[in-house]
Parts: C-alpha cells; structure tokens; sequence
C-alpha cells in the first residue's frame, strides 16, 4: 500500500488522506501515445493513487486534483506562492482593506454545454460553495456583487489577509443550472479538457478529450489526458516502466529503483516537514504539554540528521523550523535551538517536575508513514518516560477523530505551504483545522490580525516572527523536510514549472 | 470400518492383517515420517512464543537507526532490519506470540462453536438439527473477508475479535463434520444400550459419541490452525493489522513495502507463515495416518516390494515342497492352486503372511465348498483365481493353473481369463452393483466386454438368462436401476452376469449370506442348476456348513491360511479327521439345536 | 422434486435475508461518522446533521435494511454516499473482472484437478507422492504470497506478463488473456492443491467398493472402469468440491486484486467497507452471496439429477 502525504489544499476531502482503502483499479487498455513532432500532442497518461469521490464540484480533492483541473476552471489560479493568476478571470485586484476580490471575466469563455461564463455563474459557483462541500466556512456571510456579465465583487465580512487568494481562487466555476440540479454522474466545466464518459469507468480510469476553444489552449499541448486510479505502488512503478502510464508518484521504497530505470525523471519535491504538533500549548488536555520545558525536552530527544540519513534514505532534510524554504515565514540560517541532547532533555523534564513522565495517545493511520517513524519516536520519547500508546484510527472516523482535537498531541508529516500565512492561519490560529485545541494565543492571534490587513512586506515582517514565537514556544517538534517524489517518463513528457502551493506534485497545467 | 451393513468376509481378514497393535497415538505419531518433524516445527513455535522476551536479542519497537533496511549477517541482526530500523528476527519471534495467540482463539471458537452445535444437531435432530443447518448454511454464504474488513472499520485492528469472527466463519466445517459422524453413531447399538441403562444424554454424548468424534476434530484442527495462520498474515498484509503489534503477518507488509529497498526483508516472514501451514497440514495428514485408516493407500513402494518377493522366492527354493497334490493327477480339474502365498503390508513395514502356501483342486461340474471361519483366509484364495486382490497384497508364491496355464505367472493370460473363463459371484448384491447405471447397461458392458457381439444379440441373450435365473419381466428390469431392486433380484442378476459369458469356473464368494432365508434356498438351487446344466466347475466359499451340506461335493476346510483337512461331502460330514473340523461340525450343531 | 425444489429456493432466499442483514448492521450507527467523512474536513456541525439526514442515516437499523432490500427488488441498489454513483453502475464495471478472474480458474481447476485426482489415485505410487507433496505446498503458502512472488519473477523479473491492469476484453482479447494470466495463475494453485487432494479422495473412495471389483472381475477392461463407472460415480463428491472452490476463490480474489490492480468487485469492496459506504458494501455483498447461492444451487441440483434415486 502507498504511503501518501497528507496534502492541505483547501477544499480538501476528508477521504484523499485516509489511504487505508484501497480502489485498485486500472483501466482499459493503454494505448502507445506517439507524440507527434511540434506542438501537438496525442495523450498524456497519469496514474493517481487514489479515486475521487464524485464529480461534486464543492467536493474535489486538491491533491492530485487533474480531473477536477482538466474540466473546471477557477476565477483564479493560485500559483506555487499562493499567489493568483489569471484563469477565468484576466484581471482582478484586492481592495478594500483586504475584504473585497474585484474580477473582470475574459471574453469569449464557453461552458462545455455552449452556455457562456458570465459573472453569473461566478456569482452562482460561489454561492454553491457557501452551502456546499468542506469549506463552506471559507465563504460565510460574502457578499457577491455582479454589475455586469463580465465583472464580478466578492466581499467578505472581515479582512482576509493573505489567503484571500487562495479563498478566491478555490471555488470551480460552473453553470447556475449545473449546480442547482445537483446531479453529479458527469461534470459540467470551460476547463481545457472536457470528460469522456464514453471512454471512462469510475473509480479506473477517466478520459478527457481536449478543449480547443479554452482560453489557454496551447498551454495543454496533449489531445487526451487519461487519468488512471492506481493504488499500488508497486503496480504504478510497474506500469510506468512497460509505458502503460506516463508519470506518477512514486512511494519512498521505490524511488532507487525508478531512478534507475532509463528515461525516467524524478522530481523530489518539499512540500512536507515531518513533525510533532504539540498543540495542547496551555495544557487543557494534558497538563505536561503546557509546560514549555516539557515541550522543549520533547524537541530534544530527536537525531534529526540520522532520521533523514536512515528513516528517509537520505531523501529529506533536518529542520528547526516547520515553514518551507523561501517563503515569507522562513528564517533563513535559523540555528537549531533544540539540539540532539537526550541527557539535557531529561534534566529539562526534571525541572518541569515530570521525572517520571506521562502517558500520551498517538494517533495512527495506514499509508502515511508511520511503520517507519512511530518506532523511533515512541523509543526516544520513552528515554524521557513519555510512554506512547499507539491509537489506529480507523473507518470513516478517522479524519474527524484526528483533527477533533481528542489527541492534543499528533505525529504527522505534515505539508508546508507555499503561502506560509496560510499555513499560519491553519496551524496556529485558534480558527485553523490543525490547531486540534484551537487555543489563542495572544501574541500569535494579534498579528494574524494585523497580517490580514497588512502590506506584504509587513506581512512577511510579522510571519518570521509568529515562527520564530512558535520556534521559541516549541509549538511543534520539527525533524525534517520532507516530501513527495514524482516520477515521469522523461523522453514523452517535461514538467517545466511548478505551480502547486503544497509542493506535492505537479499541477495540469505544468505538464508538457 | 463400515458400521452399518455386515462386513464382508474379505475385510474381515484385511482387517486382522493390518490391525496394528495396540499403541499409544503419540508414539504412532513421532514414528510418521512426517510427524516428528511437523511436530518439532510447531513445539518450536510454541516455546520461541512463551521464551520470547529471553530469546529476541531487541525489544519488538526497539529501533537502531543504523540498521535501517540492512541486509542479513548484519552483526546484531541476523536477518537484518527493516524500513523503521527494527531487528526482522526479533520481530518475528515476538511475532509468534500473536500468531500463537490468535491461532488460539481461532481454533477454541470454531471447536466450541461447531463440535457442540453438530453433537446437538446430530444427536437431537429435529428442529434442532434443521436450524442449525441453516445457521451453518448463512455462515458458510458470508462472505468472509468482507465481514472482516468492515469488522475493521467499526472496532479498529483488533486482532483477537477479528480471530475470533473467523472461528466463527470457519466453525461450519466442524460443525458438519461433527453431525455426520453423531448421525453415523446414534444409531449404533452400543448408545440404544447405553440409553437402556438409563444413561442420560450427556453422559452418553460426552462419553461414546464425543469418542467416535475425537479423531476427525482432532485432524480437523490441524487445518483450522493452518488457515488461521493464512487469515492473520493475510488480513495484516491488507493492512488491517495493528501496527504497533509484530504479528507476522505485519512484518511481512511492511517488509513488501519496503521491498525495493531490502528484498531479502519478504523473505523471512514469508517463510515463517509458509513453513507454519506446511507444518500443521503435514501433521493433519499424518494424524489422518494415525488415527484413521483414511484413503491413503498402504501399498507398499516398488522397491521394498521387490525386495519382498525376491526374498519370498529365495524362500520357497529352500523350502521342501511337502504334502503337496502332484500336478495334473486328474484330466477332470480345471483349476488347479498350488502353494499359493499371500502376505499384506503390516504397518512396521514388514509383512503379514495371511496364506501359506495352499494346494486346492476344482474339477469339472464339482462344486467346492470353502469353508472356514472369518479370517481364514478363504476369500483371499477366491480373489487371487481372478486376479482382484486389493493392490497393497502380495503373492509371494505359488501358482493358479486354469487347464494347466499358470494365470500367476501370465498377466495378459490371466486378463483372459476374468470374466471370460472364470466368473465370479459376489457376496452383497446391492453394493456389488453401480449404483449409477442401469442394469441392462451394466449387464450388457460385461458381457461384450468377454464376447463381442452386436448389443441386440447381447440383450436377447441376457434376457433369456434373466428368465433362467428367476427373474420374470427381464425386459423391464435392464431398464431398472440397482436400487430399484430387491437383493434376492439383485443376486440373480449377478448370477446371470457371471454365467452369462459362459465360464469355466464360477468363484462364488458368500453368494447367499445376505440374503433372507426363503430366497437363500432358491439361489442355491439355481446354482445347483447352472452347475450342472452347463458342468461348471465351482468354489463355493461360505461359512456356513449347512450350505456345504446342501450343494458341496467337494469340501476343503481352511484355518488360519492353511487347508487342514480336504474330503467329499458325505466323509466330511460323518468322519471328519481334523480336530479343528471336528470342533467346527460340533459347534454349529450346537447352534442349530439352540435354533431350534 | 419441484417441491424439494422450491424449498430449496426458499431456503436460499432466508439465507440471503440473513447474510445481507448481519452485514447491513455491522455498518450501522455509524451515521455522523459518515456524513463528516463524505463532507471533508471542514464540515460544519450543521452540515453533517443535514448530510444525515440526506442520507438516512438516522433511521432505525431495520428501516434502512427493509429501504434497501425493497430496493434490491425493485432494482434499485442506491448510490454510494461519496460519489452519488449508481451502486448497479459501479457493479457492471467491477463485476465481470471478478467474474472473469474466479470462472476461469474455476474452469481450470475442475480440469486440472479431475486430471490430477485420478492420476494419483489410480496408479499411486510417485504420481500419487507427487501430488501429495504438491498439494501440501499449494495450500500451504498463501495465495497473496504466490501472487508477489509471481509479479516479482513473470512481470517484473522477465517482463513476460503484465504486472498489473486489466484490459477488457471489448478492448482485446489477447490482451485480456495477458492481463489475467498472472492472477489466475496465483489463485489456481492453491485451487488446484486443495481440490485435487479432495477428488483423489473421492476417486480412492471409489475405488475401494464393492462394484469396481466385480466390474473388473466381469472382465470389463479398467480403462472402461475407471473413466466409465469411476469417474461418474466420483462426480457427486466432485461437483461439491467445485462449489466449495468457488466459495474460496471469491475471498481469495480480494488479495489477488490487490496484488495484480484488478479493478473488480473484490477490492471495490474492500475500500468501500473501510470507509464505511454502506451501499456499495451492500452491493457487493450481494452479488457474493448471490452467486455463492447459485452455485451451491446449481451444485445440488447437478448432484440430484445424477442420483438416479431421486430421479424417481
């Protein structure tokens, strides 16, 4: 079974994470897909490790999201920063104190069913997603303004800083009619591919055909984007290596054997920092964790270099800090506050009155890594008698019993964004899903504050310190950078850019 | 051996050759060529589980970081490590404590559940019996994996619940084992007399029919173990395991995921489940050996058997030839046995001589009576004319002459021979014929097979045979089937099959023996009949001497493989000379009298 | 016989009430859990009650068993919570993977077994040891381990079959054939152990009674014997050692998906009942037991109509 990172994107489907199920399924037959010379090409082949559930636009997974990319666009793309780019909308801007997102529509857009994308939609798309889907949060109390066919305002009751983009940027676009008849066997989208259901078997394979008439149709060089659900790694490795798929990603175990393999390329990405969140910072739940001595002990008793060097096969990074390097929030030549120090680590609980230690519930769950990791964590916090007690969350649960908070303290390799303010805003301020105790905190909550309606460079200004806080406070206990692998056959595709925020894998929109 | 219908007089004396003495199961057991062995392995298994914290040189989540997906003959870790840094032989011998375990609670649910609903079931019968058929029916139609994955997402990876569901699933095999064999039993009248006494039921069902029960279940248990051991590994490798356990079967899923990494890693769990199966289906077959004499053929191999009738013959060369009837003393007899051997396997590997060394002569149109009582081996000597000895016998020697051809010492001649020359009687008709074709088809099939001819003159002959013998509508009878017949009609159809291809001799084994009375008689006048219409010659094998006296001519008298006196029919009768057939004579004269 | 007959069917259809029932409740209550689960992370509390609601799942257990067995008759399977698919949809396209994958072993192994049952039996000695010891190994390693050691030689190591994915036989043939090898294979091995054993078995058992003997002693040559009256006579037991074949296969065809990515009903339903999809899980259930009822119908029947007493 695939060990598959947690991605954060918003919206995000409970499901995409919990790869304890497994739909292995492949479809029909693979065709050779001879790529012409020039420009066009016939067929791109992706392997995706798990299925998604349903064409429910609300309800898309972020995450090795190209179906959903291939028929729906956005109003705005969000680009590796979590910057937006133009997509449906051409030109737009943040105004008004970081509250409003102003949109003018491009021209000429078409709905696959010939209707037109007009501000109507838009407007409709939003307003689906306030009632609809995961995130609806997100989108409480906005305000749609629509002056005309082709310019659009959305408004939020407060100031939303630096994840407005992302809030913009997030909702698929589909017509009103689509939307309120709810019936989702089929999607209905101006994205640059439009879905083949002749050609598709749920839950094995998905065929699109492209779009000619998409506004950004030659960034899609490939005529037919199949998409196949491939759970196995070692079925995707296999199938990678005798053509049947063009590229996909690859689980740890497998890479050297795909770098060895002829034509074949491999992008490591970043995109995660392995890590204990410590989030029970004023000890409701278990009082040791309030005490910052504890929690800096619990910091110490990690090798983070042999766990990169053996753990990871070389393959990640020691870190003091949980943000992703170059973004707004890193510190860069951070020294390592809590070095490898298990003697200093048991004097700091002696101090903190817990010479004995305490027992602490450790959530578990397949396919994210915790048959390598959770030996050696549980070893080294039981040299300062924390005694874990391994949880397997199981079942439908599972995603809610992990963020509802009953485990204050979580073991996760968990994504860094490259919008680190979002990431901010969803690790460490109380509204954040994985701030499990949703605890303020004065300093951190009054510059959030301040950062939804700062300028950027004040913005970046105030991240450093909310990390260096988190840094000094040992909200988490960082160990390494870690990240996902993706493999591609490198002689039929390229991947030139990168646009995913959560540096997981490459996007639709990067393939070439 | 068959409870119900009374044995034949054959399996009587297979039975006394290889009755193995009395001894204790688990000395038959370790003297298996597979028991010991298999035996060993699992003791093993057991105590590497109880010894586990003093025999695992890591803890089962102690992990050394420099040992990550380190090969085997690594110093510290014999089969080296995997993926998390954990030693893979520590983890396997903690590991056999679940594997212990949960083979365990397997087998204790399944035995609890299915044993005592099919001794239930079996004994009570009634509604009793038909619901917990349809329980087992249910069970048996869920589908397994399913009810346990979704066990899985309801309680989490709980191993022992899950094993525990599974004794449940796998408890119908028991279940219906148990309850044939109850039926089998109950009607025995060993419990009717048990029940007389005023034994109650539980005493009863624990004591007699719990004892007949013992053996199957005990077999059965071996394979219930093996599959729980299949389950387990296979669930974890799933991924429904608990992680934090080393159950077998998880390190052998964390060993596939990593198995680019370190392929040796597969290997030793994979071992451990394959060679813990192996072991317990060995054992079940070689318990099968041991308590049972099951389906397994007790032929001996070529080679031993070889030896045995090379030193049989280097035997008879020094042996005097002693009292033996010259050859050819008389144009009259057609069949002719000269020290005939007959020996079967005995279970230490050697062998059990159950003939020694018999002269007999058949003349034409005489009827030869064979007398003896169970076990003397008089069959044996009726088998061996027609060549049907069971596989596992051996001649060590002597030699069949029909009209001074040696059949022994001629396959192809003594092929000829069956059927067509020398005919053969048997002693129950309802088992003797194929219960799935019709009698014509069978009738028709034996007598082609000897004399080609066209069906329709095969089919009038029978039918004209069928009359002979006493049956009146033989048209509607070749299209019966056997069970649609009487065992008197039955009889007399074998009658006519044997002397439909015209033989020379008739073997005639017991021919009236399970019949009833009335019929008994006129079965023997009809052979009398045939006999002396058609100057058959006959071996007419019985142990009963008022059938002798009724239509022998000729009798010999066997004891314990020998043929101790041989006289006429009427010298027998008056002046027997042997003392054994002068205690015979005087012991069923008893018999009569008290009939009488 | 129609009566014996039509008890039989009623039997079957309690049975299946049952089963379907015991699986129904093994997922019940477990509605909240669910509905967030279907929602994704950031559901609000409203918002999952109202997807309860949705979806019944507030219902007593026995209304929503009784709602989806009306359906069942009906035709109506439901849709899966997560995606709104169609259950009978989803079916049709896992279904006949499976199908294909368990027949044609099935197939296989009738012959095979037949083929090597009576072999063993008839002329014993090393054919006979031969088979023993196979048998022993075939049911002795578990499928699932047969099935990686398989991709690992054939696929990976000689590159002779695919290693994974099924292509369907509308798309070719051949390639269907291919696809399939490897799975098969790794399922017909212990098949063929476990069955092969069982129908020497019976062949032995035969070969022990009273009427082989006197067929022999009638002259008729053992070939007619053996492959005449044996064989016929060994077909009762044998067919039962079929259906219960099936049975195996059908949970064995789980772990061979897995393995080999088939997209059949096997692993549909293992992901399903994981996350607790309650239609789709039913839907497989279904047609499990279905064709588990069918074949140990068709089963007794084939043996009845043998039987010539119940001909009668």
């Amino acid at each position: 079974m695939r060990r598959i990172p947690k991605g954060f994107a918003v919206p995000v489907t409970g499901l995409a994470l919990v790869l304890a199920g497994c739909t292995s399924q492949t479809g029909t037959g693979s065709s050779p897909s001879a790529s012409s010379s020039g420009g066009e090409k016939q067929q791109l082949t992706l392997a995706q490790t798990v299925d998604f559930y349903g064409w429910d636009p609300s309800n898309q997974p972020g995450f090795q999201g190209w179906a959903a990319e291939a028929v729906w666009d956005q109003l705005c793309k969000t680009d590796a920063a979590g910057k937006a780019q133009p997509d449906v909308a051409d030109k737009f801007e943040v105004t008004n104190g970081n509250k409003t997102f102003k949109a003018h529509i491009r021209d000429g857009q078409k709905f696959s069913d010939g209707t037109p994308v007009d501000s109507a939609a838009v407007k409709a798309s939003f307003e689906y997603v306030t009632k609809n889907g995961g995130s609806a949060a997100d989108y409480k109390g906005i305000k749609i303004d629509t002056p005309d066919a082709s310019n659009i305002s959305i408004t939020w009751p407060a100031a939303q800083g630096p994840v407005i983009d992302n809030k913009a940027c997030a909702p698929k676009i589909a017509p009103a009619s689509f939307l309120a008849a709810k019936k989702f066997d089929k999607p209905l989208g101006s994205g640059p591919y439009v879905f083949d259901a002749a050609a598709s078997t749920s839950g094995s394979v998905y065929t699109f055909t492209k779009n000619e008439n998409h506004w950004n149709a030659k960034n899609y060089p490939y005529k037919k984007l199949v998409v196949k659900v491939i759970t196995s790694d070692t079925a995707a490795v296999s199938a990678l290596k005798t053509g049947q798929i063009d590229a996909t990603l690859v689980a740890q175990p497998s890479l050297a054997q795909v770098q060895a393999s002829p034509n074949t390329k491999v992008i490591k990405f970043q995109g995660q920092t392995t890590r204990l969140l410590l989030t029970d910072h004023l000890g409701k739940a278990i009082p040791a964790i309030g005490n910052l001595k504890v929690r800096q002990a619990i910091n110490m008793v990690f090798d983070k270099a042999a766990m990169a060097k053996n753990l990871y096969q070389g393959n990640a990074e020691p870190t003091p800090e949980v943000f992703r390097k170059g973004t707004d929030a890193y510190i860069g030549g951070l020294e390592d506050p809590y070095p490898f120090d298990v003697e200093k680590a048991k004097s700091l609980m002696a101090e903190a009155g817990y010479a004995d230690g305490f027992t602490l519930n450790l959530p578990t769950m397949t396919g994210q890594n915790f048959e390598t990791l959770m030996p050696y964590v549980t070893q080294q916090l039981g040299k300062i008698n924390i005694k874990v007690k391994q949880v397997p969350l199981t079942g439908a649960n599972a995603i809610s019993d992990l963020l509802s908070g009953k485990y204050p303290v979580v073991l996760w390799q968990l994504g860094n964004l490259g919008n680190s303010a979002l990431q901010i805003y969803i690790e460490s301020t109380p509204a954040g899903w994985w701030d499990l105790m949703h605890q303020p905190d004065q300093y951190v909550d009054s510059r959030w504050t301040q950062i939804t309606t700062a300028d950027p460079q004040t913005a970046a200004k105030l991240q450093k310190e909310i990390n260096q806080y988190v840094v000094d406070q040992a909200w988490f206990a960082p160990m390494v950078y870690n990240g996902t692998n993706y493999a591609y056959n490198s002689s039929k595709v390229s991947i030139p850019t990168q646009s995913d925020q959560e540096a997981l894998v490459p996007k639709l929109r990067d393939f070439r | 051996m068959t409870a119900g219908p009374e044995r034949t007089a054959l399996e009587d004396e297979l039975a006394l050759a290889k009755e193995p003495p009395r001894r204790s199961v688990t000395r038959l057991l370790l003297r298996h060529p597979l028991g010991a062995p298999c035996l060993a392995l699992l003791v093993i298994v057991v105590l590497v589980a109880v010894l586990a914290p003093w025999l695992a040189p890591w803890g089962p989540q102690e992990t050394d970081l420099a040992a990550t997906n380190a090969p085997p003959l690594t110093p510290g870790h014999l089969l080296g490590g995997d993926g998390a840094g954990l030693d893979i032989l520590s983890r396997l011998i903690w590991g056999s404590r679940q594997t212990v375990v949960a083979v365990l609670i397997v087998v204790v649910v399944s035995v609890a559940v299915g044993v005592t609903s099919g001794l239930v079931a079996g004994f009570y019968r009634g509604r009793l019996d038909a619901g917990a058929g349809f329980v087992s029916d249910v069970i048996m139609s869920l589908p397994g994996i399913v009810l346990l994955i979704a066990l899985y997402a309801l309680t989490g990876p709980n191993i022992p619940v899950a094993m525990a569901v599974f004794g449940v699933i796998v408890a119908p095999t028991y279940y219906r084992l148990v309850r044939a064999i109850v039926l089998g039993v109950r009607n025995e009248l060993y419990v009717d007399a048990a029940r007389v006494v005023g034994l109650s039921d539980l005493r009863i069902v624990g004591r007699h029919v719990l004892w007949a029960v013992r053996a199957p279940v005990i077999i059965q248990t071996s394979f219930v173990m093996a599959a729980g051991i299949g389950i387990e590994a296979g669930i974890s490798f799933l991924g429904l395991g608990d992680p934090a356990s080393a159950s077998w079967g998880t390190v052998l899923q964390n060993s596939f995921n990593g198995i680019y990494n370190n392929p040796w890693g597969v290997v030793w769990p994979a071992l451990a489940v394959s060679l813990s199966i192996l072991a317990l289906i060995l054992l079940g077959n070689a318990l099968s050996d041991v308590l049972q004499s099951s389906a397994r053929s007790k032929v001996l191999p070529p080679r031993r058997r070889r030896q045995v009738l090379a030193s049989a013959a280097a035997q008879r060369e020094m042996e005097p030839v002693a009292d033996s009837i010259p050859v050819g003393s008389s144009d009259d007899v057609i069949l002719s046995v000269r020290g005939l051997r007959i020996a079967y396997p005995d279970p230490n590997g050697g062998v059990n001589e159950v003939v020694h060394g018999v002269d007999l002569d058949v003349r034409r149109g005489e009827i030869h009576g064979l007398v003896g009582e169970s076990g003397s081996g008089k069959s044996q000597i009726a088998f061996s004319t027609l060549g049907i000895l069971p596989r596992e016998a051996l001649i060590l020697g002597g030699s069949i002459l029909l009209d001074g051809e040696d059949l022994l010492a001629d396959e192809a001649k003594m092929r000829a021979a069956r059927g067509r020359r020398i005919a053969y009687i048997p002693q129950e008709p309802m088992s003797n014929l194929d219960p799935s074709f019709t009698i014509g088809s069978q009738l028709t099939r034996g007598l082609r097979a000897t004399r080609p001819m066209p069906k329709k003159d095969a089919t009038k002959l029978l039918v004209d045979l069928l009359v002979r013998v006493g049956i009146t509508d033989p048209e509607r009878v070749l299209r019966l089937y056997p069970h649609e017949i009487s065992g008197g009609m039955a009889q007399r159809v074998l009658i006519c099959g044997a002397v439909a291809s015209d033989p020379d001799v008739i073997i005639a084994d017991e021919p009236t023996t399970a019949l009833d009375v009335t019929v008994q008689a006129e079965v023997l006048e009809l052979l009398r009949e045939l006999d002396h219409e058609r100057g058959l010659a006959m071996i007419l094998v019985t142990h009963n001497l008022g059938v002798v006296a009724d239509i022998c001519d000729v009798v010999s008298v066997m004891k314990d493989g020998n043929i101790v006196e041989r006289a006429d029919v009427d010298s027998l009768f008056a002046a027997p000379s042997q003392a054994y057939t002068q205690q015979l004579l005087a012991s069923s004269r008893t018999v009569e009298l008290m009939e009488v | 016989m129609t009566l014996s007959l039509a008890k039989r069917l009623l039997r079957s259809l309690a049975v299946f009430v049952v089963v379907t029932f015991v699986t129904f409740s093994l997922m019940y209550g477990n509605g909240p859990g669910i509905a967030h689960a279907v929602l994704g992370l950031n559901a609000t509390p409203e918002a999952v009650q109202a997807e309860v609601v949705k979806l019944g799942l507030d219902r007593p257990l026995v209304v929503q068993y009784w709602d989806w067995l009306t359906g069942v008759f009906r035709g109506d399977l439901g849709s899966s919570f997560y995606t709104s698919e169609s259950v009978a949809g989803a079916l049709s396209n896992r279904v006949p993977v499976t199908l294909a994958l368990v027949f044609l072993t099935l197939l296989l192994t009738a012959v095979l077994s037949v083929i090597l049952g009576v072999t063993a039996a008839v002329r014993g000695g090393w054919v006979d040891r031969v088979l023993q010891f196979i048998s022993v190994l075939g049911t002795a390693v578990p499928a699932f381990i047969v099935a990686i050691a398989l991709v690992f030689a054939f696929a990976i190591h000689w590159r002779a079959f695919p290693a994974t994915g099924y292509v369907s036989p509308n798309v070719s043939a051949s390639g269907w054939l291919a696809s399939l090898t490897l799975p098969v294979l790794a399922l017909l091995i212990g098949a063929v152990a476990g069955a092969a054993a069982q129908f020497r078995t019976a062949v032995l058992d035969q070969l022990g009674r009273d009427y082989v003997r006197t067929l022999r002693a009638r002259g008729i040559p053992e070939r007619e014997v053996i492959f005449r009256n044996v064989l016929r006579n060994s077909a009762p037991p044998g067919l039962t050692v079929l259906s219960l074949t099936v049975f195996g296969l059908l949970g064995g065809a789980v772990f061979i998906e897995q393995v080999f990515a088939l997209p059949g009903m096997g692993q549909m339903a293992n992901m399903a009942a994981q996350i607790s999809d309650v239609p789709l899980v039913m839907g497989t259930v279904l047609v499990a037991v279905v064709i588990v009822l069918i074949v140990n119908f068709v089963g007794d029947l084939a043996i009845t109509l043998l039987n010539p007493k119940a001909r009668t």
